[in-house]
């Protein structure tokens, strides 16, 4: 479970969480939607732990315990994971080598045994080809010369191999066509068990046709001004973000 | 694009390459003594600590060997050359009809008299050593800004130009700073005061006339925090066998949070060896801006440098180098980050034609403790034809690792399928080759002011219309 | 001086270790037709100093694969002269250094093509940690006889820590318009960035530095005859310096 408390944070001097409150239990799915500039992308980024974000006021509290102040990996390490709009490159690490020391950290870190190398080589191969990617992208340069599409498949990959009990999908659907966005919303849903919880970021409902949230929520000017069900996300796709404007509270329809 | 420039429809060879008559150097002396400086001086009536910064730089000069590096030097006999000519009995005024008939039909033909009306803040010339024209529109006056001749600058401000002079590149920095400081004469001051915006481009055009001269043009340029303005220099000279020398000196001074652009193009003729000297210091976000073409010179050796000195300060270094039949182009970009958080990019593009030689020669020094400096230098070099040549050669001294640097160089010819293309449609090869050598050059070009790039695409335009069809 | 004669239409390989090896001066011509694979390692001891020079004349459609790879003696020197002396030569030069505490690395690389339809590629990579300093100068000079050139130099150096100091003078000299010739060059440090998605992961700054490195590295020896001989020395010294810090 995920708690946020009066969350603020800044970058550059420049604040934009103006007191974020939201509560993801297990087994929930979340969706946070709102206009550009909203802060949902710096949400996730704080969430994470990203080193340029400075955190002002307000707690993060991960299966009870408080995660502000500790690092990415230690964040990762305890459950928590973060699929980027963005993935980035590295040159020269290859998909199998990054993500087979990934899962060795938070394997360690839960204190599970040592991984066995053949047998996630074999689980590897069999998320790609679950993903509709060809083998050979197991020795390909992380993310390097991949098509969107192809990125936010890794990403999601990567959440199942990695396991987490909260997952956080910063605009996933963005740039991706619709059999791009059927397969990941697959294994997204194929992810939603009774003890993992999601955060959906998004501007559009598009993901959320496959990916059905429990609770929607709309984050305006660095907070969440209205919380509801499905209706408000289809109210949002039929009327844009024009209506809530005014909305400086948190509303429950 | 319309031409706005009345000039450009007449410009070609002859325009730039006729002299006017010059018997007021049948009396003047060749070679460098410190007599002739000592004269220079007097006749400029000039303060006491000046004649003994002349005379220390002779010294230097003396005392400094010629570089052994870059282009050869050894056709350029300095004992053969006129330190210091006065076109007759010419006084700078503000007023062409002032100007001596002669002079002031050269600056006519160059175009002048024209831009000043049509798009100047102010405007000077300069014939041999002696600054014949300088005028600022009024109203930059009133805002604080002087823009004046260097000569009257130091009878005028003497205090303000003895904090600057020659503090930004110095006597000690090489042979031909130190012959510079001896024997400078004319060139170009411009102060901008805190905040002041001068929103139209001041020029000087140094014009020299008689063979075997030399121009020492100083320009000093000081910009207050927060001011902004623009210079464009222009120059050129007649043609003839002997060697002209061109060792001018650029100081510019960029204070906390201005921003200057300094555009030249320059266009002497094939005897001249254009040694000039170009260097900005910019403090604490500041932006120093390079926007150069070099086209006529027999010898080019310049590499304005920007010492990016305070924290977030700028540079950007534009440069288009064109060496034909017999030219050597060593030009280049020097880079010194010192503050933190500075950036500095580098574009340079440059054509070879008939066995011309052009040098890319760079420096890209990070010092430790410029923290996040960012660099970016991207050369390009079309050869047009098998028998000229195209050197890079970057330095990159880096001394702190929180920085992003990169380098990147091309050297390669018009591609056939491109000139096939525009061909198919009609277009003969020489106005295809024309075509594609303008859109190489095109990022340099739309960065100088409007006026500028159409003379700019005129004069590449004559380089390669020069000795016949392209091979 | 060593001189060797690779005879036309033959391969042969040759593995230079300066921890083992007297001579400090090569001359190699590789025959017509030739393969000649070069090795060679900086491998001296930590004190030690070196100094080496190489110059290796390609004949009529030889081929060179050569590696220089430097991770050992406190100050190396190396001047590698490669000259495509007939039509058709090629070369595949790759230069790998890392350095850590004070160790200072002189490398001067000069590719001459000087005859038609030759091709040379070029690849450096550096990480310098500590006061690590390393000094490259890799020049291509294609003279008027090299028609259909195509040469390439890439140089990139990765700077793990703010004592670390790089120079480099890639440069491209160019007699002749029918060709392809370019360079580029890099400096970087390990990206925060990087560090975060991997940290997103789980996987913390060390290993996460170590992984980086690695594979920055790992292009220049990748699926080679090198591999073996080369990732136990990277892969020890990036141990070395990531377990410090």
């Amino acid at each position: 479970m995920l708690s946020i408390t009066n969350l603020h944070a800044s970058i550059n001097g420049t604040q934009i969480l103006n007191g974020v409150n939201l509560t993801v239990k297990s087994g929930e799915i979340h969706a946070i939607m709102g206009p550009n500039g909203s802060g949902k992308s710096t949400l996730s980024h704080v969430l994470m732990g990203h080193p340029l974000y400075s955190v002002s006021d307000g707690s993060i509290m991960l299966d009870g315990e408080e995660i502000i102040g500790l690092k990415a990996d230690k964040r990762a390490q305890r459950g928590l994971f973060l699929a980027f709009q963005y993935p980035k490159e590295i040159p020269g690490v290859s998909v199998s080598s990054f993500l087979k020391t990934a899962v060795a950290s938070v394997r360690k870190a839960r204190g599970f045994g040592e991984l066995n190398p053949i047998e996630f080589r074999k689980k590897l191969r069999e998320k790609l080809a679950e993903f509709g990617l060809k083998a050979e992208f197991m020795n390909r340069s992380i993310n390097d010369g991949f098509s969107g599409g192809e990125k936010k498949k890794v990403e999601i990959l990567q959440m199942a191999l990695l396991e987490p009990k909260v997952a956080i999908l910063d605009e996933t659907d963005s740039g991706l066509d619709v059999d791009a966005l059927r397969v990941v919303s697959e294994g997204i849903n194929e992810c939603a068990t009774a003890e993992r919880s999601f955060i959906l970021i998004t501007h559009y409902q598009r993901i959320l046709h496959y990916v059905k949230p429990h609770v929607v929520h709309i984050m305006i000017g660095g907070k969440i001004v209205m919380t509801g069900g499905r209706e408000l996300s289809e109210k949002i796709e039929k009327e844009g973000y024009d209506w809530l404007k005014d909305k400086n509270q948190q509303h429950t329809v | 694009m319309t031409v706005t420039l009345d000039y450009i429809k007449n410009l070609n060879r002859t325009t730039l390459d006729d002299a006017n008559s010059s018997e007021y150097v049948n009396h003047a002396k060749k070679g460098l003594s410190r007599e002739v400086i000592v004269a220079i001086s007097k006749d400029k009536n000039e303060p006491e600590w000046m004649l003994e910064h002349r005379l220390n730089s002779y010294d230097v000069f003396m005392s400094k060997a010629m570089p052994n590096w870059g282009p050869d030097l050894s056709l350029l006999d300095l004992e053969n050359i006129i330190y210091y000519a006065r076109p007759g009995e010419v006084v700078s005024s503000t007023k062409w009809e002032d100007v001596p008939a002669e002079i002031k039909n050269t600056f006519e033909r160059l175009g002048i008299p024209e831009a000043e009306r049509k798009y100047l803040a102010g405007a000077g010339a300069q014939y041999e050593s002696q600054n014949v024209y300088h005028r600022l529109k009024e109203e930059y006056g009133k805002m604080g800004v002087i823009f004046e001749d260097m000569d009257a600058a130091l009878q005028k401000y003497p205090d303000l130009v003895k904090q600057y002079f020659m503090k930004c590149v110095t006597m000690h920095d090489h042979k031909f700073a130190a012959l510079h400081g001896a024997v400078w004469s004319g060139g170009t001051f411009i102060f901008i005061p805190e905040g002041v915006n001068v929103d139209k481009p001041l020029q000087a055009y140094f014009r020299m006339n008689a063979a075997s001269m030399g121009q020492f043009e100083h320009t000093l340029i000081i910009i207050e925090k927060g001011g902004q303005g623009s210079y464009i220099e222009g120059c050129s000279a007649p043609k003839y066998e002997n060697p002209s020398i061109h060792a001018g000196l650029v100081e510019v001074f960029v204070k906390d949070g201005a921003r200057f652009r300094y555009s030249s193009v320059e266009n002497w003729s094939r005897n001249t060896y254009n040694l000039n000297t170009k260097r900005a210091i910019v403090e604490k976000d500041g932006t120093i801006e390079w926007i150069g073409g070099n086209l006529g010179s027999g010898c080019t050796m310049l590499y304005p440098c920007s010492i990016l000195k305070g924290d977030g300060a700028r540079a950007e270094h534009l440069g288009i180098a064109f060496a034909n039949k017999d030219q050597i182009q060593d030009t280049g970009a020097k880079v010194i980050h010192v503050g933190a958080r500075t950036t500095s990019t580098v574009v340079m593009k440059s054509i070879s034609k008939a066995g011309g030689v052009s040098v890319y020669r760079g420096l890209l020094k990070i010092l430790k403790g410029a923290k996040g400096a960012k660099a970016q230098v991207k050369c390009d070099a079309l050869l047009l034809d098998d028998i000229s040549v195209s050197d890079t050669i970057p330095d990159m001294q880096i001394a702190e690792n929180d920085v992003s640097i990169g380098h990147e160089a091309k050297v390669g010819r018009i591609s056939e399928e491109q000139l096939f293309y525009l061909m198919s449609r009609g277009i003969t090869e020489d106005e295809a080759m024309a075509m594609i050598v303008n859109g190489f050059i095109e990022p340099i070009v739309k960065a100088m002011p409007l006026e500028y790039a159409v003379e700019m695409n005129r004069l590449i335009e004559m380089e390669m219309e020069s000795l016949g069809a392209v091979g | 001086m060593k001189t060797k004669l690779i005879a036309a239409n033959t391969e042969e390989q040759l593995i230079i270790r300066t921890a083992e090896e007297t001579e400090s001066c090569f001359e190699i011509t590789v025959g017509e037709n030739s393969q000649f694979s070069l090795t060679y390692f900086e491998n001296r001891n930590e004190n030690e100093f070196s100094e080496v020079t190489i110059t290796i004349t390609l004949k009529k459609n030889a081929h060179l694969d050569i590696m220089t790879a430097f991770a050992g003696s406190r100050k190396s020197k190396l001047k590698l002269k490669v000259i495509h002396e007939e039509s058709g030569s090629s070369s595949d030069q790759k230069t790998l250094f890392f350095g850590d505490k004070s160790q200072n690395f002189d490398i001067e690389s000069t590719t001459i093509l000087d005859a038609p339809d030759t091709t040379a590629k070029i690849i450096a990579k550096g990480v310098l940690n500590n006061t690590a300093t390393a000094s490259f100068d890799g020049s291509i000079h294609i003279t008027h006889n090299g028609k259909n050139a195509n040469a390439h130099l890439n140089e990139h150096t990765l700077l793990l820590s703010s004592g670390a100091k790089i120079n480099a003078v890639p440069a491209l000299k160019i007699a002749n318009n029918q060709v392809q010739a370019s360079h580029s060059a890099s400096v970087t440090r390990v990206d925060d960035e990087h560090l975060f998605y991997c940290g997103a992961r789980g996987i913390d700054e060390s290993s996460a530095t170590k992984m980086i490195v690695e594979g920055f590295l790992r292009e220049l020896y990748q699926g080679s005859n090198y591999i073996e001989k080369i990732e136990p020395i990277i892969l020890s010294k990036i141990d070395q310096i990531t377990n410090k810090n």
